[in-house]
């Protein structure tokens, strides 16, 4: 067993094959070595979201390790190729979804971040600009000329 | 955070700590990255409209190269307009990395709204439209002219520029006199029965002395030329010049400079070139050539007309003497003429390809051809070719399609199929325009959806680049060889690649060395296993 420190000082025991699936805490169990009580510290990770972490990666510490990257793949693979019970757990709202990416990212879970992220690109799927801008809040910094250059450069798609 | 969403997320949460929690507001570049990753390029180009971090991110060439990869369409180079800059040719092989494969993308695959020409259907031309040509490039108007014997003005709408009005009186052809009887045969030598009339139209108006010597405008019914009033249509003079239909009309006196664009070459089916001078009214024949003659352009400079036709040569007629001073064997037939800044284009080919090949008019030598590229693309004749505005060249063919090539290698970028019914019989570009026309009348677009303007500069740039480096290669190459072999003759390519053009390249800004590589600079995901260069600071 392995025990996990998150940002706001929980603790997660969890089984080594499920820690495991993150490559960050991977490589660390093998630098400190087999024996190790101590907690392996996350600092960028909050407690929530190491729980929402934790249950992804048991849920998968079954599967067959990632194949590496392979080109003819991945190139035909799309984002609404998500699996049943993902597509259960990633239904969170937008601040969460965020902050698992950026956890996954961080613990280096490929599985997790490309599901977060072709979550996000399914968000962003079939909107409009101003739309896109709602959902994600972001806000527009171009200035009016700016603005007016890029909406050339891509006109050809408005219509879809 | 919109309220809403806040509600949702709280609702979702279902706790207070939902809201004490700092949120992420933006995600950094890398995962914006794969987060676009995912997305087809309509969604991405949307998302680049959202703000500059995913404007920027948008236009990684990761993206764009999986995007193409996905259309089974293999990355090649795109066309030096394409490159971000010229520097690439200074690495032998160019990188990746430099180009701009959002607007290569774009400039491949973008949708393509056609321009509609006339609100109604009486506005548009009954038969078979010809020729459409650019008549004054400030005002963007066109003149096109077709079987239903009319000419009809055209020029875009200022409320919606995807649309174009017939903007002046409709000129019947046949007012000045009536068809004569061997008018059936049409002019781009298919046979039709009836009443199909042959017509050619060249402008005096297109070039700039028409400021100057008022505006002109040519046409022609059967073997009759008339020469009108460009803006009312009205006629001038007019002449019986052939026997057969004139298949292409071209201002010999507008291109010499001399008298007030009153001169005009005529080409026709009876394979006769003929000059009118319609001051003068005098025609002489300039020169009878092996068979039915489809295009004439004139050459100032050279003194000479260069026709093509239903014969497999080119042929340049010196207009000196009136006679035949050259003829380059070609095996095909040559269904169009067009003026380069530096020479020549003709377009032909036989039923299953096409060919296209780039002359240089050289006053002492002649024709010299510079180089021939085949069509395989085009199942049909090339009929018709433009697009030196463009920066490109346009063609179209009796198989529905209009090709848009690259001008540097002249391999097809990007075909416009429209419908294998229709049989182009010409094409006409202006920077606003790429018109063309066919068998049962026009169709159109706008070009500059396709890519920006003010592109002759950057060709010029990067061909001077080009020519640096070919330069640099002629030399490196015959001091190699010399150490190899001191007894080695010089190599004779190298005299006739000079004539092709003036090598003015900035040789002294080409490194010597190679720079240093990195390797996945801005290809995260190793895809593509191409070696990249990192930007240039």
């Amino acid at each position: 067993m392995v025990k996990l420190s998150s940002s706001d000082g929980r603790e997660f025991v969890v089984a080594k094959e499920v820690a495991c699936q993150s490559v960050l805490i991977k490589n660390m169990l093998e630098d400190l070595g087999e024996d190790s009580d101590a907690p392996i510290p996350l600092p960028n990770v909050s407690g929530p979201v190491l729980e929402k972490v934790i249950e992804y990666a048991t849920h998968h510490k079954d599967d067959a390790p990632p194949p590496p990257e392979d080109d003819s793949k991945n190139i035909t693979k799309s984002s609404e190729d998500i699996e049943e019970w993902d597509k259960e757990f990633i239904n969170v709202d937008q601040g969460t979804l965020f902050e698992i990416i950026l956890a996954a990212n961080y613990l280096d879970m490929k599985g997790l971040l490309d599901l977060g992220c072709k979550t996000v690109a399914n968000m962003i799927k079939g909107k409009t600009v101003e739309e896109i801008r709602k959902t994600f809040n972001i806000v527009n910094d171009f200035t009016p000329e700016e603005e007016e250059q890029i909406r050339k450069e891509n006109e050809w798609c408005e219509d879809r | 955070m919109p309220p809403a969403a806040a509600a949702a997320s709280a609702a979702t949460d279902g706790g207070t700590d939902a809201a004490a929690r700092p949120r992420p507001r933006r995600l950094p570049d890398e995962l914006v990255l794969r987060v676009l990753w995912w997305l087809p390029p309509a969604d991405l180009a949307a998302a680049a409209r959202t703000c500059r971090q995913f404007n920027l991110v948008a236009s990684d060439p990761a993206l764009w190269l999986r995007l193409l990869r996905a259309r089974q369409d293999r990355p090649q180079l795109p066309p030096p307009q394409m490159m971000l800059n010229e520097a690439t040719f200074h690495h032998q092989t160019p990188s990746v990395a430099r180009i701009d494969w959002r607007a290569h993308y774009r400039w491949r695959y973008s949708d393509l709204a056609p321009v509609v020409f006339g609100t109604s259907a009486e506005d548009r031309h009954r038969g078979v439209v010809w020729r459409a040509m650019p008549l004054a490039p400030a005002q963007q108007t066109i003149a096109t002219v077709s079987s239903d014997a009319t000419v009809k003005y055209w020029r875009p709408s200022d409320t919606a520029p995807d649309s174009l009005y017939l903007c002046a009186n409709t000129v019947d052809l046949t007012d000045a006199s009536p068809p004569s009887a061997h008018g059936g045969v049409a002019s781009r030598g298919t046979a039709d029965p009836g009443r199909f009339a042959t017509m050619g139209i060249g402008t005096v108006g297109a070039t700039a002395a028409c400021a100057v010597f008022g505006q002109r405008l040519f046409t022609s019914w059967a073997g009759r030329v008339h020469e009108r009033d460009l803006e009312t249509g009205a006629l001038i003079s007019s002449a019986k010049l052939h026997g057969k239909s004139v298949t292409s009309i071209a201002g010999w006196a507008a291109a010499t400079g001399s008298d007030g664009g009153q001169t005009v070459l005529t080409a026709s089916a009876d394979s006769f070139v003929k000059l009118w001078d319609t001051r003068a009214h005098s025609t002489v024949p300039a020169c009878k050539l092996d068979g039915c003659v489809l295009s004439v352009v004139a050459d100032a400079a050279s003194q000479s007309a260069v026709c093509g036709g239903r014969f497999k040569n080119l042929s340049a007629i010196d207009m000196r003497q009136f006679k035949l001073r050259q003829a380059v064997f070609t095996a095909t037939e040559c269904h169009d003429l067009t003026r380069t800044p530096t020479g020549l284009l003709s377009a032909g080919g036989r039923r299953n390809f096409g060919v296209i090949d780039e002359w240089l008019l050289d006053a002492s030598q002649g024709l010299v051809r510079m180089r021939r590229a085949f069509l395989p693309n085009h199942r049909l004749f090339v009929a018709g070719l433009g697009g030196g505005e463009l920066g490109r060249i346009v063609t179209c063919g009796w198989d529905g399609r209009i090709h848009l090539l690259d001008r540097e290698q002249l391999r097809a970028e990007r075909a416009l199929v429209l419908d294998s019914s229709f049989a182009f019989t010409s094409v006409c570009v202006t920077p606003s325009l790429l018109v063309g026309c066919h068998t049962s009348g026009l169709v159109g677009f706008r070009p500059d959806r396709l890519c920006s303007q003010g592109e002759p500069a950057v060709m010029d740039d990067v061909r001077a680049a080009c020519s640096a480096v070919m330069q640099r290669r002629r030399q490196s190459a015959p001091s190699r060889e010399h150490e190899g072999s001191p007894d080695a003759p010089t190599d004779s390519d190298s005299d006739s690649d000079d004539s092709g053009g003036p090598s003015r390249g900035p040789t002294g800004t080409v490194p010597s060395s190679v720079r240093p590589r990195a390797r996945g600079l801005m290809d995260p995901f190793g895809l593509f296993g191409v070696t990249l260069q990192p930007p240039l600071a």
